[in-house]
């Protein structure tokens, strides 16, 4: 059984570097993924099925002297064991976002990117109920419901704290759904979005021109409270703001070095790890298929409910705010954003909504964080 | 003076909003219990996630308040690309 699913995983990391290659998944994360999944279930397809760990990496090892001793013998250890079981990478790629991330967009619509946002987590809320009507444990449950964040870091981060044996799937799961919103949420505003009410045009001439220093002193003090209130999650946020504060510090070499050399690096360094770590022993569990069904339902409830909040506010503006606008409370920055912008100008050409998207889309991160934390600070 | 505390008032209700609901999540919730703790932990995470609110409304109300000056001043100035002093 375990060396049909390893011919099976083999397969599927090779449609993971063509769907990647080709642009149908994300392929900065399939591309190393697909390669990691080939190459370790090859790797240990004649190996014994029983015991755990591969000639690449051993996630759960956790005695201390054979943790050292597997230290120096598989060589992707040393990065699993030092980025992955604390949190450090999914704080890699924070910084990285923070770096790419405009916090100003927040800023100069509150009211609605806040309102929005606060709908789009409907997924993160839903889910965990059901989760745990399905059978899932309430740490399994509140970990899978949320890849409804569409956060990645932010999955992993969760899985991480609450339930370690099942990460490897969750975070599986929810890059691969995150992948595919790109190609799934275009039908989901379609669907719910009539035509007319796609091709409203938004006001962007009462659009404040937000400075820097008004940038810095809101990410500060927004990251001071966070911490305060949600110390479980602390290294999030600072790893957030510290992204957003450099970059509008304007210190070139640290704003270059945190949205390529980190960013970019850390989110290889995942993708590879993930596909590594999804050797058949570690991830043919029973609970995967529930898994499936659970994160594609979050990032559905999540994108349900942030095109409610775009009708929300289209009503408290009398019909100024395009509803459509609403897909981008789910925070994966910037995908979202860009899928409300490109459907609506499939309509109307002349309506532009990034500004206002971005924004609803930035808050969702924050958004995510707060959901993530609270279920961290309480299941943990 | 004046005009510097106005311009700064969504700031400083905002962080002192925010601060004030730390205070209740983290000094005076876990003094209390049953439903008064309750009351004191929601409450206090209420008013710190709208105090961030406030902080972010401070840039929106700062765009109204330049725009009705930019208003005010006399059309030949505005055509001349000067805004208002």
């Amino acid at each position: 059984m375990i060396a049909i699913g390893r011919i099976v995983l083999i397969a599927l990391g090779i449609a993971f570097v063509y769907l990647g290659a080709k642009g149908t998944l994300e392929p900065l994360i399939m591309i190393p993924m697909g390669v990691g999944m080939a190459a370790v279930n090859a790797g240990v397809l004649y190996l014994s099925a029983t015991t755990m760990g591969t000639i690449f990496i051993d996630p759960m090892v956790s005695d201390p002297v054979k943790l050292l001793e597997i230290l120096q013998i598989d060589f992707l250890q040393p990065i699993y064991t030092f980025t992955f079981s604390n949190g450090l990478i999914a704080c890699l790629v924070f910084m990285g976002i923070g770096a790419i991330t405009d916090v100003g967009y927040v800023m100069m619509a509150p009211f609605s990117s806040m309102i929005i946002a606060i709908f789009a987590e409907m997924g993160t809320i839903v889910t965990f109920p059901i989760a745990v009507w399905m059978g899932l444990t309430y740490k399994e449950a509140a970990s899978i419901a949320v890849v409804g964040g569409a956060d990645g870091p932010m999955v992993l981060f969760t899985s991480l704290i609450l339930a370690k044996d099942l990460f490897v799937p969750i975070t599986i799961v929810a890059y691969l759904y995150l992948s595919l919103t790109y190609g799934a949420y275009p039908y989901l505003i379609r669907l719910m979005v009539p035509q007319r009410f796609r091709g409203i045009k938004m006001d962007l001439k009462g659009i404040p021109k937000i400075t820097p220093g008004e940038k810095i002193t809101f990410s500060i003090i927004t990251c001071t409270i966070l911490c305060l209130l949600f110390p479980v999650a602390a290294p999030l946020f600072m790893s957030f703001f510290v992204g957003v504060i450099v970059k509008e510090s304007g210190v070139k070499p640290f704003v270059e070095f945190l949205e390529k050399t980190v960013l970019y690096g850390s989110t290889f360094f995942l993708g590879l790890l993930l596909g590594v770590l999804c050797e058949a022993n570690t991830i043919l569990n029973p609970k995967v298929l529930l898994l499936l069904v659970l994160g594609s339902l979050s990032l559905l409830i999540s994108g349900i409910g942030g095109i409610i909040g775009g009708y929300v506010m289209y009503f408290l503006t009398k019909g100024k705010f395009n509803p459509a606008v609403g897909i981008a409370g789910v925070s994966c920055v910037p995908t979202t954003a860009k899928v409300a912008q490109k459907e609506i100008q499939k309509v109307n050409k002349q309506a532009m909504i990034l500004p206002y998207a971005m924004g609803a889309n930035v808050s969702g991160v924050i958004t995510t964080a707060i959901i993530a934390a609270i279920y961290v600070t309480l299941l943990r | 003076m004046k005009k510097i505390l106005e311009r700064k008032v969504y700031w400083i209700a905002g962080t002192i909003v925010g601060l004030t609901g730390v205070a209740a999540v983290r000094l005076i919730a876990p003094g209390l219990s049953g439903v008064m703790n309750t009351i004191a932990m929601i409450s206090g995470y209420v008013l710190s996630l709208a105090g961030i609110g406030i902080i972010a409304c401070s840039a929106k109300d700062r765009a109204i308040i330049m725009k009705n000056e930019w208003q005010k001043v006399p059309e030949t100035s505005q055509s001349n690309g000067k805004g208002p002093e």
